[in-house]
């Protein structure tokens, strides 16, 4: 029993540590505060729960078009907050979260709104049904081990590089004749596609999704493993993603009333936050300076 | 090499170069002068085609570059240095020079240029793994210049690389802007307010006063003209 609960633990850890780092690379890489992240991570999770259900699309065609979809809108909001800049540009990220929580809410037809979708099935890949925890754990880790990856081996190449010269001085690198608003749209797009994919990743594994799984109480928990983590560190994520999901599990050890612990849990992030800002304004493994 | 004909601009309604036209000689260091707000970083940000440009053409070796966009200008090998060391400040050094030749895509090519510009400035090469925020304000320059090089540039416009710098490092760049003039094959133009160390290295000197171009000449005969008192106390300001 308690080794299920660990594997489910573990799961939601990777799932967690995939959408840190893909935003990692959006708000650490290309310095572009993104608060909205979280409803890529949900476009991602609804469009392969639909794909799949009503659409009889196998997993692996599903969670690539839920992660198309979601680039597709990771382009659309670059795009109309391109005139945006510090905060108004968090501010209509985090404007477009509660945009498609609005929509996953209201759009009833499509999404059967409060009610969440049901009966989401798990992956089916080549034959092979991943049905228990402990294999889900397994394949979720070898998504995250695919995805990770590539990021890591986006972020130190080349075209890397000029990503982190957008966050570091984006004038300067126009003048090196680069396209700044091309670059920022593109890493958009790339980390709205990985946050798709955990977003599926989650459906798939707890089988039913609804709206309020996309809302304010997982922005704070993305934005809090991303900043504990670090900027500009994919390790940091990772590592910054274990803590803060293991953290409040342990609410669940001490005795105290069910009606205390959620409260306890947005105190405990709170602390950190206001802990990591005041000693380590860099995070755990972080390059760059929250500004 | 670079000829700017009858060249007015400025940033939107307001407009900052009057009817300038100049002609640089191919492999010259020249030195752009005037008082506060004469107009000289715009006229260099205008060869570069960052303000707007009313009316007027710029030709860089007898070709219209008027209006070309920055990435192309890179490419036809004009660089900007701009004012104030920008450089990428959490990057390696040697990835701030990297980037000044990120549209070549020979990967020899890079690494022989970037040899070419630690040569030049063999600190650079020292430091090469460190955070380009970590460099002294000369280091810095250097390494504004370097990324600039990369490009392999034929043309270099410099605004300002004195700006900020211990008076033996300004003479420092200086120097280092007349090797880079003879080992890279460049031509030069500098916007300074520094007159007095770069008059005695530089070819050219043009003096822009309000907008309007005052005086041309060689140095060594600008050094000492009346005009050049003008600009040096201050009776234009």
């Amino acid at each position: 029993m308690i080794s299920t609960y660990l594997i489910h633990i573990a799961i939601i850890i990777v799932i967690f540590a995939i959408l840190a780092a893909s935003l990692n690379l959006s708000l650490g890489y290309t310095g572009m505060i993104n608060l909205g992240h979280i409803a890529f991570y949900g476009i991602g999770a609804y469009s392969s729960a639909i794909l799949t259900i009503r659409h009889d699309f196998a997993f692996i065609p599903a969670i690539i078009c839920g992660g198309l979809i979601a680039s597709v809108f990771g382009w659309f909001l670059t795009v109309i907050t391109s005139r945006l800049k510090g905060d108004y540009f968090a501010l209509g990220t985090l404007g477009f979260a509660f945009v498609a929580y609005a929509v996953f809410l209201n759009w009833t037809s499509l999404t059967r709104g409060p009610l969440g979708i049901p009966g989401i099935p798990r992956p089916e890949i080549f034959g092979y049904v991943v049905r228990s925890t402990s294999d889900y754990l397994t394949f979720s880790l070898i998504v995250a081990a695919i995805v990770i990856t590539f990021l890591w081996l986006l972020t130190r190449s080349r075209y890397g590089k000029l990503l982190e010269a957008t966050r570091d001085d984006a004038v300067g690198l126009q003048m090196l004749g680069k396209n700044i608003f091309r670059l920022k749209y593109q890493s958009m797009m790339v980390a709205a596609f990985c946050a798709a994919i955990a977003g599926s990743l989650y459906g798939h594994y707890i089988s039913f999704i609804d709206p309020s799984t996309f809302y304010l109480n997982d922005i704070v928990i993305l934005l809090t493993i991303a900043i504990v983590g670090g900027l500009a560190s994919l390790r940091g994520s990772i590592a910054a993603a274990i803590i803060i999901i293991l953290l409040p599990e342990m609410l669940r050890f001490v005795n105290m009333p069910p009606s205390m612990i959620g409260p306890m849990r947005q105190i405990l992030y709170a602390l950190l936050l206001i802990l990591i800002l005041m000693f380590r304004p860099r995070g755990l493994f972080g390059k760059v300076d929250l500004e | 090499m670079l000829e700017i004909k009858n060249l007015n601009a400025g940033y939107g309604e307001i407009k900052v170069i009057k009817d300038v036209s100049l002609t640089l000689q191919n492999g010259s260091v020249s030195v752009l002068m005037g008082p506060n707000g004469a107009g000289k970083s715009t006229l260099l940000k205008s060869v570069f085609n960052i303000t707007d440009i009313d009316s007027g053409k710029v030709f860089f070796e007898e070709e219209d570059i008027t209006r070309l966009p920055a990435h192309a200008l890179l490419e036809k090998g004009i660089a900007f240095v701009s004012q104030g060391r920008v450089n990428f400040s959490t990057l390696s050094v040697e990835d701030n020079l990297r980037l000044g030749a990120h549209h070549v895509q020979d990967k020899a090519e890079v690494d022989s240029r970037l040899e070419q510009v630690y040569k030049q400035f063999p600190i650079l090469k020292d430091r090469r793994k460190e955070y380009a925020f970590s460099l002294s304000g000369g280091q810095q320059q250097m390494l504004a210049i370097g990324r600039a090089l990369m490009s392999k540039p034929r043309l270099l416009l410099m605004d300002e690389p004195s700006l900020g710098l211990a008076p033996k490092l300004v003479k420092e760049v200086f120097k280092k802007i007349i090797e880079i003039r003879d080992n890279f094959d460049a031509t030069i133009l500098i916007v300074e307010h520094n007159l007095k160390s770069l008059m005695d290295v530089a070819d050219h000197g043009y003096i822009l006063v309000q907008g309007e171009l005052v005086a041309q000449d060689t140095c060594s005969k600008l050094k000492n003209s009346p005009i050049m008192k003008k600009v040096f106390v201050g009776a234009f300001d």
